[in-house]
């Protein structure tokens, strides 16, 4: 045992290394972006990655262990209102430690809550994507009309920026583009743990999951509180882009829980492709930027256009747009063709086992 | 005093009658789109997300229509037709392609389209309210309260249509097929019961009764893109309380959903109206995951 | 009461499906060590038999014991983990997941220590698989796959329901040395068809028949009784 661990303890330093090209790509790209542009482009680059925590949220749920969640909206609203109020009636001008904490926790909670019958009375998936619309939608009405917490339909202004001051450590954020190098090194981490998760035997399970559950059941694995903690891992990521956009925004308004976020959220993972995680957040910036240029044309136009792309895509292309370029699906269509066994796949191809331990 | 509280009693009557009222105009403007749904998702096991869009051009038919001096009662019938030839469309181009795949893509591309199409709408017509006058004013009154005449035609309507939606199930070779569809889709295919073209039937319908509903409730509700959305939604949880299980679950539930709101509404608030009949969908959920009326413990893959 | 040579016993156990009494108050006693057979023609009961069992759909009456503990009414996944594992009559194995995983899946291994999963895969034969995805696997690897699963996990019972459908008789004798060899470490009860292929393993063998047990006995009392002929060829012709 102890003569293959060297040797397979570098492989896995390389296949994580070599995994992580992507989040290494990521953040070089976003080094050069965030000197490069000017405060606007900062803004809606910062925005998106912050969005982007949603969109990877929905592709663990939808990508990885094929669980539809319609109202992913639910927790961006949840966690920015979180942020904002706690900001507001609790730690006002103090560092922004609980607000951040407290929007994760209400995010896990809900997502919990909403699962729980769902998963574990094993009803139809249909059912579950219909309650996630339902709650989001239902959220919204009652955050317009609940003036005294949420400031009705009018929202919460003037929400502050993070401060992770400590003592003796001034870490206060006083302009909106200091947020582009925070929101890149969460979005950058969030993408690594998610890809981590993926990864490991979870995240195969997760698959497994998503394939056959029954069969699953009978290896032995609790199938529902797997699902469930994916969906609080999901609410967690949802709340804190939530907790991360009030304040980049300056606002918390109902339209937060929104079908049009939820839907944006659904194009970006649909178009980026399903499963691959780097693909959601490269849309989101893409399609933001997009957006940017089409939205002082026509608003509605341009959530138009998202719907029918993502219509096209859901139908022609059940992979997402990056399906088309995926490398390892052409190398499997090649590894088809030729047939019978195949020879052990460099290791640097394997999936990661465990990074470390 | 004893004036005074007879006086009480009958404006409590009165009050209580008028809210009974209002509750059943909402259960059956509720059943109608409720069970344009369930047909689609009984037979098909699909969930049209848009369906609450079809709704919404089913209303928009009947504006569009009536403020070029049509009849109201023909534009009814026109807006059934109209978005039950779309829901033709939509089945033949969207739902047909992607309902072998057997997973939720049909659920994610209408989805799609509910956008598409409230947006589209907004697009052509603005985001701004549409009114549609009643071809009737006032009505009779009763204990205090006026009880518009309109509102007791629609909800006559409403019910007769969902009577003759019942009675084309149990009595029609159509409804025959339709309920062994419904019961056991590959038996029913043993049977030779020609699929395709009877989940092309069934959307239509499904179709035609939104179109129907939305242009019935169009002169008792703003009339704007987004207002597909809330009836939908109390669609959707009527299909998750009922079950896919017979036609009598669609009215049932929306009975219990449509009750409990209205009645709820009536006494504290329409938004806790709907947090509550959240909770309640929640536990039912939990309690009996295939839905109140689904009669066997039958199993579901998908 | 307590045999302690029984490892699984079912008392009264039935099934029904609206008016069909899929399985009938079904008494079955499994001997440890022991290949025990069910066979019965088709639509006796023996794939719902085993789904009750395994805990995948709920019992109308009667009870399972296992190993001394009532296992009626519990999870799939915790009879599974008590060590009473299924295999499936079709092949359920995930398309896109390689042939090691499965079992890494299966044995709960650490993905470092391989042996459980290599000792599983050599047992059936699928060792040199190991990086291939399921989903281009033959139909009679994946069937492999599906006992190299359950191997893996170390049970003290399998219920393999129908190992060779789909096979020819060369694939069948394959299966046949594999079953006798999981027996060495397990109790077994097999669904089977292949009348040949019984005869060559079991130490019991159950006649099932409308959801009824018909016949118990050794092979050579079960193929001379009479009422299981008829019930036989009745199906048969």
């Amino acid at each position: 045992m102890a003569a293959v661990t060297a040797r397979q303890g570098w492989a896995r330093v390389g296949g994580l290394v070599w995994n992580a090209r992507g989040a290494a790509l990521l953040l070089i790209g976003l080094l050069i972006y965030g000197r490069l542009a000017d405060p606007f482009g900062l803004f809606i680059v910062a925005s998106a990655l912050v969005l982007s925590l949603l969109a990877l949220s929905v592709d663990l749920q939808w990508g990885y262990a094929g669980i539809l969640n319609l109202g992913p909206a639910a927790y961006l609203g949840l966690g920015a209102y979180t942020y904002a109020i706690t900001q507001r009636k609790i730690t006002a001008g103090s560092p922004t430690y609980l607000a951040f904490a407290l929007a994760i926790l209400f995010g896990i909670v809900l997502a919990v809550i909403v699962a729980f019958p769902a998963f574990k009375a094993r009803t139809l998936p249909v059912y579950y994507a219909l309650i996630t619309l339902a709650v989001a939608l239902i959220l919204q009405r009652w955050t317009a009309v609940s003036y005294d917490l949420t400031g009705g339909s009018n929202g919460l202004v003037g929400i502050p920026l993070p401060d992770f001051s400590l003592p003796g450590l001034d870490l206060k954020m006083t302009t909106a583009e200091q947020f582009f190098p925070l929101a890149s090194g969460v979005v950058v981490a969030a993408y690594l743990a998610c890809l981590w998760l993926t990864r490991s035997r979870f995240g195969r399970l997760l698959a497994a999951i998503r394939d056959d559950e029954e069969k699953v059941a009978t290896l032995g694995y609790d199938v529902a509180t797997t699902k469930l903690i994916v969906a609080a891992i999901a609410g967690a990521l949802g709340a804190l882009a939530g907790a991360l956009y009030a304040p980049l925004a300056g606002t918390a308004h109902p339209s937060l829980f929104g079908i049009a976020f939820s839907v944006q959220t659904y194009v970006w993972v649909a178009v980026g492709g399903q499963g691959t995680l780097i693909g959601p957040i490269l849309a989101a910036i893409a399609l933001k930027l997009l957006e940017n240029r089409l939205r002082g044309v026509s608003a509605d136009g341009y959530l138009m256009l998202l719907a029918a792309v993502f219509m096209l895509v859901v139908i022609f292309l059940p992979k997402g747009i990056a399906g088309l370029f995926d490398a390892q699906a052409v190398r499997d269509r090649f590894r088809r063709s030729r047939g019978g066994p195949i020879a052990l796949a460099p290791v640097l191809e394997r999936p990661l086992d465990e990074p470390h331990g | 005093m004893g004036h005074l509280a007879m006086m009480f009693a009958a404006v409590n009557t009165g009050l209580l009658l008028k809210q009974l009222f209002n509750a059943t105009s909402a259960v059956s403007l509720l059943a109608l789109v409720a069970i344009g749904l369930f047909i689609i998702f009984g037979m098909m096991k699909v969930i049209n997300m848009a369906h609450g869009e079809l709704f919404m051009l089913g209303a928009y038919t009947m504006w569009w229509l009536l403020a070029r001096g049509i009849n109201f009662w023909l534009n009814l019938l026109a807006a059934a037709l109209v978005v039950g030839l779309f829901g033709v469309i939509v089945e033949r181009l969207i739902v047909q392609r992607l309902y072998v795949r057997g997973d939720l893509s049909t659920l994610l591309a209408t989805f799609g389209l509910s956008i598409l199409l409230q947006r589209g709408v907004a697009i052509a017509f603005g985001d701004r309210p549409q009114f549609v006058t009643s071809p009737f004013t006032g009505g009779p009154t009763l204990l205090g309260n006026t009880y518009p005449t309109y509102q007791i035609i629609a909800t006559v309507l409403a019910f007769a249509v969902i009577a003759a939606v019942v009675v084309l199930f149990l009595k029609t070779d159509f409804g025959l097929r339709a309920r062994a569809t419904i019961v056991n889709p590959a038996m029913a295919a043993a049977l030779a019961v020609n699929t395709v073209r009877m989940n092309a039937l069934s959307f239509a319908l499904g179709s035609a009764l939104a179109g129907f509903a939305g242009a019935l409730a169009a002169p008792l509700v703003s009339v704007v893109p987004a207002m597909g959305l809330d009836w939908v939604i109390r669609a959707f949880l009527v299909v998750i309380v009922a079950g896919a299980g017979s036609i009598w679950a669609a009215a049932g539930g929306a009975a219990i959903v449509g009750g409990w709101e209205a009645g709820f509404t009536a006494i504290y608030d329409a938004t806790y109206a709907q947090i509550t009949v959240l909770a309640i969908v929640w536990a039912l959920v939990l309690l009996r995951p295939r839905g109140l009326f689904s009669g066997t413990g039958r199993r579901w893959r998908r | 009461m307590a045999d302690p040579g029984v490892v699984l016993r079912t008392a009264g156990l039935s099934r029904h499906f609206g008016g069909v009494r899929a399985v009938d108050s079904v008494d079955l006693e499994v001997r440890a060590g022991h290949i025990h057979c069910i066979i019965g023609p088709n639509g006796a009961g023996k794939s719902t038999l085993f789904n009750v069992i395994s805990g995948m759909i709920p019992a109308t009456a009667g009870r399972v014991v296992f190993q001394e503990e009532t296992i009626t009414g519990k999870s799939p996944q915790a009879i599974s983990r008590l060590g009473l594992v299924r295999s499936f009559q079709t092949p359920r194995v995930f398309a896109a997941m390689t042939v090691l995983d499965h079992v890494l899946l299966a044995s709960r291994e650490r993905p470092e220590n391989g042996a459980r999963r290599r000792e599983a895969l050599a047992r059936v034969g699928l060792l040199e698989r190991g990086d291939m995805l399921a989903g281009d696997l033959a139909h009679g690897e994946k069937k492999r796959l599906e006992l190299a699963m359950a191997l893996a996990m170390r049970p003290r019972l399998i219920l393999l329901d129908e190992p060779t459908a789909g096979m020819n008789a060369h694939e069948s004798e394959a299966i046949a040395g594999i079953v006798r060899e999981a027996a060495s470490t397990a109790t077994v009860v097999v669904i089977e068809h292949d009348i040949d292929f019984v005869r060559g393993i079991a130490d019991w063998v159950t006649v099932l028949h409308k959801g009824m047990v018909l016949r118990e006995g050794t092979i050579a009392e079960i193929e001379q009784d009479q009422e299981v002929r008829r019930v036989y060829l009745g199906d048969i012709g």
